[in-house]
């Protein structure tokens, strides 16, 4: 099952290389929706077939390179089953987004579908050096994505500096599994056995190392402060339908590495520096916000509030690894909230670039004094971005709340002063939202360039953006059915993290 | 959940532990005054009357500020499980009456009064909960929604009729309307706290309770109730006054007026007239028995006879001097009175404060994050690739340099190497019998 899901999109895209150029485009963007479509309902399908309290499921385990010990191990569960959705639905929905492409549509339909293979195949990977394939490649890949289809020779510079940035991050990263390989005895990469066997319990400084490591890779990838600035120059520079699978599931490959690996294999270590990641998460979200606030650029300020979002996962899995003073139904509240989070923020940040890259369309520049008064002349936009941007700061019946209540509750007792300060980030968040939407769409109608005709959305255009408001809605209003699945892990891992 | 209740109902709040008790009533609290437009969160909801009539009416009266209000009197066991918060809550509730009252009678914008008189309104429910008038506050909750929407109602019909919210501009326009005139009559006689309205029996029931917790608290209460007849019967004076001779010059203003009031705004004015006056039933015994059980409150105090008189006979008094003294200037400092005008200047404070201090520091922040956090990252950029060039010129000028001079000289001594190979036998001859000489050379010396 996994493999399917993880190699299709990469089947088709060697399938759809194989095609004659003369083939329309829209052939490409169709075929890309169908084989997304598919791999939605194989995800759906494998929802469906998994159970909560199993641990993982749909493992497959095959010897890939046996003589270092490399397997192609893969498998999901309460963490990496959601994130899977999360992804299969973002690029179903940038397929559909991308019908109004017209440059180079082939290569541009095959290297999302690769992005797409390896994004899958991150969170199903069950083995480190698989997980890091997929973590390089994805880089890869979004390199091309920014600089062939970016807003030209800012993009290309962005480009490289995200590639060089997010390299080096992942450098470190390797550096660490390498340290955890040779941890453990036997010497594996695989991560079942890793976590069982907690390879660096009371190795001291090497565990510390090891950690640091690990850590500042997935560091720059989430990215945190003051590892952020290659986000909002790739942010700005990307497509739209990159912007959203950038920010909605390749920040997320970071955050879910905190609590796929650094939690669960570096338990001690975690415990013991978990205040340092507390207060990064609660830097990132205050200082995220508040250099939001001051953006003029419509983009580079959802950029920016990406960082404020990840800064909340961070803290939560800050708090989970502070034993004093809490419970463990505290901590485990603070974990699926974190989790929550990421498949709240890709639902929601994914459908908020999407629909910048609208206004980029028509207005061409993201600069916000440009516009003025457009909910009069575009009102499915104007409400569609309401919805997202209200979404995004946090209200209730929306996902956004769901994740930030359950990681505010659970992160007060072990980070009292930390969430204190972190909850100001929701009131700045509130402040320039509200203020964006005020600028763009309420006062008199103002728009760049000629007064040619300000068109409100494509059909392609809301089927793209509003199904992924109407997941978050969903899970906002009844989150059940994605909280049965992630409890059970959060707690798997609150245990793990408390040995 | 972090207190140890382990769950989130509202009942479960008072067995938190010390001193995450204190948090959460701090956050109760605070919830509470904001929502609440209480002091010193008051002045949104004067902003907030820049919408339409029928949205101030049921948003800003009688559900959504409220709710604030409807919050502290159910969480009345945290409050005083609390210690402190019961009586801050009771005061703060009090200092909003009196100064939003006060805040109400400087008002000279029909909707601005009616909105400074729902925070001084709600001020009382605010005190009901901290002095432990449950059954009263809940009275005056649903007394005050019925009145304050037909006021809000009353005024929007006016605005859409004749263009204008100014209370000057007004005179007269109960005359031209009086259907809309005598609804709105109703209405502020009531908020005026006049028997036999709700709100008078709603005050008094709320006030016995704070009677019982301290005289000045009761005082307070009384001088707000007081106020309260005040700038209700004030906005009654203009709007009966005879219609002036230039009133037109006054209309349309902020819109054009239709001259008109449709049937359809007409009916839920009488609507609303019939429950606000009649809600006063509600303190009856019979009603207010099984009233106190549902709101868990039947161990209240509830207000003696005397209480009632006092409260009508000052209300009475108040709303007759008032009438009397019509639109002549009030006898304070013309600073205090614009200063009252302005909503006693709480959102300069707040803009001076918080809003301003907070879009500084965004925009230091953001020139911080792209100047040094990605100036320093772009300074590394720069440093590799400043190292690379010299790198690559030690590369080309030093390690290509050796390896271009080792070839060369090769080459030189490949062209040398050349030169005896000529091809001629004799040539060969001399240059072997040259190399034998030298051998030999060689070979006697080194013996």
């Amino acid at each position: 099952m996994l493999p399917v899901i993880v190699f299709l999109p990469a089947a088709a895209a060697l399938a759809l290389l194989a095609l004659p150029r003369r083939v329309p485009r829209t052939v490409f963007v169709w075929a890309w929706i169908g084989v997304s479509a598919a791999d939605v309902t194989l995800v759906g399908a494998a929802w469906v077939g998994y159970d909560p309290r199993a641990g993982f499921g749909w493992t497959e385990n095959t010897a890939w390179i046996p003589t270092v010990g490399i397997r192609y191990h893969v498998g999901v569960d309460g963490l990496s089953l959601p994130l899977l959705a999360m992804t299969a639905v973002l690029f179903l929905m940038a397929a559909v987004y991308s019908l109004r492409e017209t440059r180079r549509v082939r290569s541009y339909v095959c290297l999302f579908l690769f992005l797409q293979t390896v994004s899958l195949g991150l969170f199903a990977a069950l083995d480190l050096i698989v997980f890091f394939v997929f973590f390089d490649l994805s880089i890869v890949g979004m390199y091309f994505v920014i600089a062939g289809w970016g807003h030209g020779e800012a993009a290309r510079a962005a480009a490289l500096k995200f590639f060089l940035y997010t390299f080096t991050g992942s450098l470190a990263l390797l550096l660490g599994f390498i340290g955890l390989y040779l941890a453990a005895r036997p010497h594996t990469f695989d991560m079942v056995t890793l976590i069982r066997a907690n390879p660096l319990a009371g190795r001291g400084a090497y565990g510390g190392l090891v950690l640091l490591a690990v850590a500042a890779g997935l560091a720059v990838k989430t990215p945190t402060v003051p590892f952020h600035t290659w986000l909002p120059p790739a942010h700005t520079e990307a497509p739209a339908a990159g912007s959203a699978i950038l920010a909605g599931v390749l920040l997320k490959m970071g955050t879910y590495g905190f609590v796929r690996i650094a939690m669960p294999m570096l338990p001690g270590q975690w415990r013991r520096y978990a205040l340092v990641f507390v207060v990064i998460g609660v830097v990132s979200a205050v200082y995220g916000a508040l250099v939001a606030l001051a953006q003029a650029s419509f983009k580079r300020m959802i950029a920016y509030t990406s960082v404020n979002h990840m800064g909340y996962i961070l803290l939560g899995a800050g708090a989970a690894g502070i034993l004093a003073g809490t419970s463990a139904q505290a901590r485990s509240l603070a974990v699926t909230g974190a989790v929550t989070q990421m498949v709240s923020h890709g639902l929601l940040t994914g459908a908020l670039f999407l629909l910048s890259g609208v206004l980029f369309d028509r207005g061409h520049t993201y600069d916000m004094a440009a516009y003025s008064g457009l909910a009069g002349r575009t009102p499915v936009f104007a409400g569609l971005t309401a919805v997202a941007a209200f979404g995004s700061l946090g209200i209730p019946a929306m996902s956004g709340f769901i994740a930030e209540f359950q990681i505010f509750t659970g992160s007060l007792a072990s980070a009292t002063a930390a969430t204190a300060v972190a909850v100001l980030g929701i009131l700045i968040t509130a402040a320039l939202f509200l203020r964006a939407l005020q600028r763009v769409f309420l006062g008199p109608l103002r728009r760049p360039g000629t007064p040619a005709a300000f068109r409100d959305l494509h059909p392609a255009e809301v089927a793209s953006i509003a199904p992924l408001l109407a997941a978050s809605v969903a899970i906002g209003v009844a989150p059940r059915f994605l909280l049965d699945v992630i409890e059970p892990a959060a707690r798997t891992i609150i245990t793990l993290v408390a040995r | 959940m972090a207190g140890g209740a382990g769950s989130l109902a509202l009942a479960s709040l008072p067995d938190a532990a010390r001193p995450w008790l204190t948090v959460i009533t701090v956050g109760v609290v605070l919830a509470a005054f904001g929502k609440s437009a209480q002091l010193p969160f008051s002045f949104w909801l004067s902003r907030a009357m820049e919408g339409p009539s029928p949205v101030s009416a049921l948003l800003h009266s009688a559900t959504m500020v409220a709710a604030g209000a409807y919050l502290l009197l159910r969480t009345r066991p945290l409050l005083e499980a609390s210690g402190w918060g019961a009586p801050a809550v009771a005061w703060t509730g009090a200092a909003t009456a009196l100064a939003l009252g006060l805040v109400a009678v400087a008002q000279t914008d029909l909707k601005q009064l009616l909105a400074a008189s729902t925070c001084a309104q709600v001020g009382f429910m605010v005190l009901a909960a901290g002095a432990g008038g449950v059954a009263g506050g809940t009275l005056q909750l649903v007394a005050h929604a019925a009145v304050k929407s037909l006021l809000f109602l009353a005024a929007g019909a006016w605005l859409a009729a004749l263009g204008t919210r100014q209370l000057p501009a007004l005179r007269g326009a109960a005359r031209r309307y009086p259907l809309v005139g005598v609804t709105f009559t109703i209405g502020a006689a009531v908020l005026a706290g006049l028997p036999p309205g709700s709100l008078w029996v709603a005050k008094d029931e709320l006030l016995a309770a704070a009677w019982h917790d301290s005289l000045a608290l009761y005082a307070a209460g009384l001088a707000a109730a007081v106020i309260s007849a005040v700038y209700s019967v004030k906005a009654v004076w203009y709007v009966w006054q005879p219609v002036p001779a230039d009133a037109a010059s006054g209309y349309d203003t902020e819109r054009r007026g239709t001259r008109r009031v449709t049937r359809l705004m007409a009916a839920p004015l009488v609507a609303l007239a019939l429950p606000a006056a009649a809600l006063g039933i509600m303190a009856a015994p019979a009603v207010a028995g099984p009233l106190r059980r549902a709101v868990g409150a039947a161990g209240e105090v509830s207000a003696a006879w005397w209480e009632l008189g006092v409260s009508a006979v000052a209300a009475v008094i108040a709303a007759g001097l008032t009438w009397w003294w019509g639109a002549r200037p009030a006898p304070v400092p013309v600073a205090v009175l614009a200063w009252l005008g302005r909503w006693l200047d709480l959102e300069q404070v707040a803009l001076v404060l918080l809003a301003r201090p907070t879009l500084r520091v965004a925009r230091a922040l953001a020139v911080f994050d792209d100047q040094v956090l990605d100036g320093a990252v772009r300074g590394v950029a720069r440093g590799g690739t400043r190292l690379a060039r010299v790198a690559a010129d030690a590369d080309d000028g030093g390690v290509d340099r050796l390896v271009g001079q080792v070839a060369a000289a090769m080459r030189a001594a490949g062209r040398l190497a050349r030169r005896p190979q000529t091809g001629q036998v004799y040539m060969y001859y001399a240059q072997a019998a040259v190399v034998l000489v030298l051998l030999a050379l060689v070979f006697a010396l080194v013996r």
